[in-house]
């Protein structure tokens, strides 16, 4: 008995010691790694759940400034939009109410100062958005005059649109036209300043037929429950007057050479979408094995800045281009920063910066238009009256190549490309894809796993496993159908074979107990209840053993189920597995009490435990079975998992109907209270934890100050 | 009873008020004394005229418009604060007058804000300016009767020198405070849009910026000498900046310049230019001197607002004299070049430098070696941190030993990060003590010396994250203008935000003597070649405990006391990145930058630094697999002969994605081997021709080829485009260089 205690205790100790440990986490100081422009370098590396930031050598610099005095002109004044054809680039010198055309090697071709219409000059009030189509008629979004115009390129105006009649358009709508674009079958799309009801597209006679691919507004289950619980609550006129969620409106668009369209949205998820002729998002990513929508997918930032005086400044995705790869450059306005994504959402490359204060070269204050123009990036910025051109570096290069050979099929090409990528930076995750699908393609399997698991892409690595066991099983299929056999045969004499000994559980009577609860459960509950049968000190190391195949689960599983991840923390681990027990059979123990419950709480700890015997067995089965078998045919497994539940269920089931004395109605009752009551524990809990840990915030901050002084 | 108790109180009470009337008057002038000092001064006041002269100058004092004016004997050359066209106008207005006018411009504290005072309109406006003659010169005393402020500034000719100091001791104040005395700030100026006219900044290696305006915006600059106080509590680092490694500006104008040396408090002072500007149609560069500390805090009221207040230190810097000493250049002296040539004198004199001497420990390729660093990994899913090895001392010397036999080269090697943490901050200078996961030191160490390959060890004698060695965690560290610990956290380079949690601390600066003993006590007994000190070479920062520690003051003394003392043990000191005085002291400077910060009116970088220091001390370029591009960052050290240099490490794995150091996935040996052998054979003729050189001409020929010539007559073509070009009959392959 003594001893007992003092292994309870140990227990205590040792667990009490892990949460601790756990809870701590360390890190340090990074010194300088790369040199580096006047901008951060990065990307965004998935690593299973959460993506992390990785430093990187620059993939675009800043090549050149294109202002008044590089073109030999008077300043620009609040430059708004650039658009680059395949012979010129279009500036919009908003300020000045000119258009600049240079030549593609940046140098002055032409400016268009005055605008003729009908024989009358007319004045650009405050413009936004330039488009030239293949004819070059250039296309202005004129926005404080709320029209359009089409001019060519000596500034004589053959088009106007204006506000359209049409029943589509709603009473409530002003035509503040923002940017224009116009799709592989010749229909004009113009965006409009606040509309939420997407892009207003023109057919090829520019009829308004009508809106295009309008964002829709996502509802938590929290905000659907808080919107219903305030509709029966509250007054008609407060419910008038409260503010209404609305979708994001676009703020710019592109078109690659499918015909697709890429927007953008200042909303913190699903910030880009590419839209099929219907309006439907097509864009999708990697999760895991599987391919989802990328309407969840961050493609900003982790973080949001915070400044010296802890306001927060949010992110802004502002302008989209889309290169003839279906690659995307995204730019945020708010961090001065520009995202680029592959086609499958693969974060290349961040860089970029100022958050609103960025005077040094590649960094921006007001930054308003991402444009393409051959291999550069073309950034506008209204307040720093420039362009600033940005171009590739041999790493960029390299990267992006690579990419669209790898997106082509074009294997052999891509390998070199991928594996000078990696003398330039050994922590590239898509080139360990890269190279995970060029040693696929080319049957090199051990080798397409080893760069797949580099580069976390669970997707490569079980398709070349499941290559490598079909190999082996064709090599191999008649030994191990022998094999197979003789296990068969083996397993069978042994089973048919009459026990000559007792059984040798028996010898250990808690040990019995233990595996009792499967093989007999209602003869243990009437066992615990006659004669105390059960151990707390085995139910105890149950639930540590239960535990730790939880960890297991989580840190140990095979690569093509569970990829590494650094932000893993056991103590969510602790409350999802022991916490819920703990806090099951508390609860259950009061509620039964209020119910006439005839069970101990001894008892209910020891069969609650005892109960997690099938999940223990099915969390060993997966760890193992994930290093050996591919996803693709792991049904099993989740038919094994509901299997372990259900066994759990019904152990809980038998056994609590006998220690309670309950029918089966009424332990269900009773079970759905003790969930209730488990739900307001948790709230509680985390009520107390969260007042805890203000307190000990303020007293920290009382002893550092006074520490400090 | 009740009435004496009643007098007793009233007693009481009156003392209060009588004492407390008193209060806030202690240190402060009142606006009679003010006016008292200068109705002294007032009667000795001289007239318009020459006031000093020398062989080369006449020192000028115009009494109408309160102008001092230095005249060059026998020419037309003028030099004055105010450009001299603009000083020959007859009716001046606008804001450009107030501002070329203006001797100085003062920033204050009024009700904890700052606030911007030109002297024209606050003292020669609203105030009264009294000049008095002084040796040499002349010192004018500005009252700014608004202000109640008085600032005596002195004017000196001393040879080719014109030197403009301000007299702290003398500075009068009464609530309003000085913070900072911007000098002569058209004294360095040049004329918009003039062709070939620039302004020079030491951002980093050093830029140029052209005076055009009209064409884009006005260009502005603002920085501190020797980077950031650290001892801020104010950290935020939206972008990379080049620290200003060099208290030296110039302007160049038509065949003439200035070059602007901060001669005295470089320390405390700020580097501002203004360039462009079509209101004044002048550009210019100027010296900022901070007299006092200060720092911002952030305080919420109730209704959850946050405002700015500033809290500045009582007293002034303990610095008599802070001087800016102009040097005017003509004709051919009249650039870049001269202004170097001019600095490399100053460097000499005042650190005794020796020119035109064969440089010991001389090399012409630099390795920097890394050890280690701390990864996140978990025992049993529970969180913690380990030391994870990627260059152990044997491998280093088998890197080396490569390097050595495959291309011949003798390299001097750095060892970087083979402390407690590795790579990581922990303990002072990293426990001072090589980590025995990182092997036997005394095998490399001895084939080093048997090999001839002089060998340093890193130790980072300023930050720490961990009491130990003498060094208490809290107690230990510098304090800040408003005493609370100087600490950093970890910037995020996603989002600028500051990881407190994470911070690191900024060692007392009287304690950092007793760690270089500590760290020369273990170099001996490992019998060291060398020490690196890195981050005592290129940072400084504060210590707001003592009044001389104010705004950096006195930080320079530490390095070059420390240099002094590691030398005194037959120990050499490597600086990186190293500011100026740091690098004086040294006996060889690694990671020289390469470039600027980039600023929007930074037109074309220029490799000042190299120019001053190549031939004075041995120099390597900072390291180039780590460059933005690492052809460029070869052929930049081509353009000014110094030695080549490349971090390296032995190796990478997945597992180090898990620590907080990137540098290791950059610098894999095995990965740039090959390159290194091809970057050090294609120049390793043309270095060792030029390695103790210094350059005599720079010259960009085009926008891409520069053109250097060295002291001892080699010419170096460098071509930084994609094409080859012909330049002064020369062909100069694309990327590429070519030397006669």
């Amino acid at each position: 008995m003594a001893f007992k205690k003092f292994l309870r205790k140990i227990l205590v100790t040792v667990m009490s010691v892990f949460v601790l440990i756990s809870s701590l986490t360390l890190s340090a100081s990074a010194i300088s790694g790369i040199e580096e422009p006047a901008y951060t370098n990065y990307f965004y590396e998935h690593d299973g759940t959460s993506k992390r930031i990785v430093e990187d050598r620059p993939v675009y610099v800043n090549s050149h400034v294109i202002d008044g005095r590089t073109l030999g002109l008077d300043s620009f004044y609040i430059v708004n939009d650039v658009y680059s054809t395949d012979d010129a680039v279009y500036i919009l010198d908003s300020g000045n109410g000119r258009i600049v055309v240079l030549n593609k090697d940046y140098s002055l071709k032409k400016t268009i100062d005055s605008f003729v219409m009908n024989g009358e000059i007319q004045e650009l009030n405050e413009p936004q958005g330039i488009y030239v189509d293949s004819e070059e008629n250039i296309y202005i979004a004129d926005t404080e005059n709320m029209r359009v115009l089409v001019c060519d390129i000596n500034g004589k105006v053959s088009q106007c649109f204006t506000a359209p009649k049409s029943e589509l358009i709603p009473d409530d709508f002003d035509f503040f036209p923002i940017n224009m674009l116009i799709d592989k079958s010749g229909y004009l799309y113009i965006l409009t300043r606040g509309s939420y009801y997407g892009a207003m597209m023109y057919d090829l006679d520019r009829n308004f037929v009508g809106f295009y691919g309008a964002n829709s507004v996502s509802v938590t289950i929290l905000e659907g429950i808080s919107s219903f619980i305030n509709s029966i609550f509250e007054t008609n006129e407060k419910l008038a007057n409260s503010v209404k969620k609305l979708p994001y409106q676009f703020y710019d668009f592109d078109t690659d050479s499918s015909g697709f369209i890429y927007t953008v949205s200042p909303s913190s998820t699903g910030q880009i979408k590419k839209l099929n002729l219907k309006g439907t998002n097509t864009l999708k990513y990697k999760k895991g094995i599987s391919v989802v929508s990328a309407e969840s997918f961050n493609f900003g930032a982790l973080d949001t800045y915070t400044d010296l005086s802890g306001k927060e400044r949010k992110q802004s995705f502002s302008s989209i281009a889309v290169d003839e790869k279906g690659f995307i450059y995204a730019l945020d306005s708010s961090y001065g920063k520009v995202y680029i994504y592959d086609s499958k959402c693969n974060n290349i490359a961040v860089f970029g910066g100022g958050v609103g204060a960025g005077y040094q070269k590649g960094t921006f204050v007001s930054a308003s238009k991402i444009e393409i123009s051959n291999e550069d990036l073309l950034i506008c910025d209204a307040e720093k009256n420039c362009i600033t051109v940005m171009s590739r570096t041999d790493y960029g290069n390299l990267i992006m190549h690579a990419g669209y050979l790898t997106d082509d099929g074009e294997f052999e090409e891509a390998e070199p490309l991928w594996k000078e990528v990696l003398t330039y930076n050994s922590n590239r995750q898509v080139a360990y894809r890269g190279l995970a699908l060029v040693n696929l393609n080319s049957e090199n399997y051990d080798k397409a796993m080893e760069y797949a698991e580099l580069g976390l892409d669970q997707e490569s690595y079980a398709a070349a496993y499941e290559q490598i066991i079909s190999i082996f099983l064709n090599k191999h299929l008649w030994w191990i159908l022998l094999i197979v056999v003789g296990l068969i045969i083996g397993v069978t004499v042994l089973i048919l074979k009459p026990k000559k000994e007792e059984n040798r559980l028996n010898r250990f009577k808690t040990l019995s107990d233990v595996f009792k609860i499967i093989s007999h459960p209602i003869d243990l509950a009437a066992e615990m209840r006659a004669k105390r049968a059960g151990s707390l000190t085995a139910a105890t190391l149950i639930l540590i053993i239960f535990y730790f195949s939880q960890i297991a689960v989580k840190q140990w599983s095979g690569f093509m189920y569970v990829l590494p991840n650094s932000s893993f923390n056991p103590m969510y681990v602790l409350l999802g597995s022991v916490g819920v027990v703990i806090l099951w059979v508390v609860c259950h123990w009061g509620v039964s009490a209020i119910f006439s419950g005839k069970a101990t709480l001894r008892n209910i700890y020891i069969v609650s435990s005892y109960s997690m015997l099938p999940l223990i067995f099915y969390n060993i089965v997966f760890v193992v079975v994930s290093y050996f078998v591919v996803p693709s045919s792991s049904s099993f497994i989740t038919v094994l998992q509901m299997i372990a539940y259900a066994v759990v269920a019904i152990l809980l089931v038998f056994t609590l109907i006998n220690l309670q004395e309950y029918s089966l109605g009424k332990l269900f009752g009773v079970s759905v209270v003790t969930v209730f009551g488990m739900l307001v524990s948790a709230f509680l809990i985390f009520m107390v934890l969260t007042l805890g840990q203000n307190f000990i915030s303020f007293a920290v901050n009382i002893i550092s100050e006074g520490i400090y002084r | 009873m009740k009435k004496i108790l009643k007098q007793t109180v009233s007693l009481v009470l009156l003392l209060c008020i009588i004492s407390l009337s008193f209060c806030g008057c202690g240190g402060n002038n009142t606006k009679e004394e003010l006016n008292a000092s200068y109705s002294d001064n007032e009667a000795e006041s001289i007239s318009s005229g020459v006031v000093a002269q020398n062989d080369i100058y006449e020192l000028i004092w115009d009494d109408d418009k309160k102008c001092v004016l230095v005249h060059e004997k026998g020419t037309e050359n003028y030099w004055s604060n105010t450009p001299y066209e603009h000083y020959k106008l007859e009716d001046p207005s606008g804001v450009g007058h107030v501002r070329m006018s203006s001797a100085f411009y003062l920033e204050y504290l009024a009700e904890r804000k700052l606030n911007t005072a030109y002297s024209y309109v606050a003292a020669y406006m609203n105030g009264d300016i009294i000049a008095e003659k002084i040796e040499n010169g002349i010192r004018v005393i500005f009252y700014m009767s608004e202000l109640e402020i008085s600032v005596p500034l002195e004017y000196r000719i001393n040879g080719e020198k014109i030197e403009v100091s301000v007299d702290v001791k003398n500075i009068r104040e009464n609530s309003n405070l000085v913070y900072s005395i911007s000098v002569s700030p058209f004294m360095c100026s040049a004329k918009n849009n003039e062709k070939d006219a620039y302004i020079f900044v030491p951002s980093g290696s050093g830029t140029l910026m052209y005076v055009d305006e009209g064409g884009r915006n006005t260009r502005t600059f603002s920085a501190e000498v020797y980077g950031m106080d650290y001892a801020s509590t104010v950290t935020e680092k939206l972008s990379n900046k080049e620290s200003i490694a060099m208290p030296v500006f110039g302007a160049k104008y038509k065949d003439k310049a200035v070059c602007g040396i901060i001669t005295e408090g470089a320390e405390i002072s700020r580097i501002d230019a203004e360039v462009g500007n079509i209101d004044y149609g002048y550009s210019s560069v100027y010296a900022t001197f901070l007299l006092r500390g200060i720092n911002t805090l952030f305080v919420t009221n109730n209704q959850g607002t946050t405002s700015q207040v500033l809290v500045s230190t009582d007293g002034m810097v303990d610095l008599a004299k802070p001087t800016v000493t102009y040097i005017p250049l003509l004709d051919e002296k009249a650039d870049y070049m001269g202004m170097a040539e001019v600095y490399k004198n100053y460097l000499c004199e005042k650190y005794n430098l020796k020119r035109g001497e064969e440089l010991n420990n001389n090399s012409d390729l630099y390795l920097q070696i890394f050890g280690g660093a701390e990864i996140a990994t978990d025992f049993f899913g529970f969180a913690k941190r380990e030391l994870r090895v990627s260059t152990t001392f044997e491998e280093a010397k088998d890197i080396v030993f490569d390097i050595k036999e495959t291309i011949g080269a003798k390299p001097v090697v750095q060892l970087k990060g083979y402390g407690h943490k590795g790579l990581d901050l922990d303990k002072i200078a990293g426990g001072i003590k090589f980590v025995k996961d990182f092997g036997d030191f005394n095998t490399l160490n001895e084939w080093c010396d048997k090999n001839e390959v002089s060998l340093y060890v890193d130790y980072d004698a300023v930050n720490y994250r961990r009491g130990g060695l003498g060094v208490s965690k809290y107690s230990s560290a510098s304090k800040t203008a408003n005493r609370l610990n100087a600490k950093h956290g970890m910037i995020s380079i996603e989002n600028y935000n500051s990881d407190s949690p994470y911070s690191y601390f900024y060692l007392k600066r009287d304690l950092i003597p007793k760690i270089i003993n500590k760290v020369i006590k273990f170099s001996n007994k490992k019998a060291l070649d060398g020490i690196s000190l890195e981050s005592l070479g290129n940072k400084s920062y504060s210590d707001y405990s003592t009044q001389k520690g104010y705004n950096k003051l006195g930080f320079s003394e530490i390095i070059q006391n420390a240099a002094m003392d590691v030398r005194e043990n037959g120990i050499l000191v490597m600086t990186e990145d190293s500011f100026d005085y740091a690098a004086a002291v040294s006996d060889c400077i690694i990671s020289s930058v390469t470039k600027s910060s980039d600023y929007d009116g930074f037109d074309k970088d220029i490799p000042f630094y190299q120019i001053v220091f190549k031939g004075l001390k041995p120099i390597a370029v900072s390291p180039i697999n780590l460059a933005i591009n690492t052809s460029d960052q070869f052929l930049k050290a081509i353009e000014t002969g110094t030695a080549l240099s490349f971090s390296l490490c032995d190796d990478w794995n997945s597992e180090f994605t898990a620590s907080e150091q990137s540098v290791f996935q950059f610098c894999l040996y095995d990965i740039w081997k090959g390159q290194i052998a091809e970057m050090y054979n294609s120049s390793k003729e043309y270095i060792s021709s030029v390695i103790n050189s210094e350059i005599k001409e720079h010259k960009y020929i085009s926008d891409d080829v520069v053109k250097t010539v060295f002291a001892n007559d080699v010419t170096v073509y460098v071509n930084y485009s994609d094409m080859s070009l012909d330049c002064e009959g020369v062909s100069v392959p694309a990327k590429g260089f070519i030397f006669k």
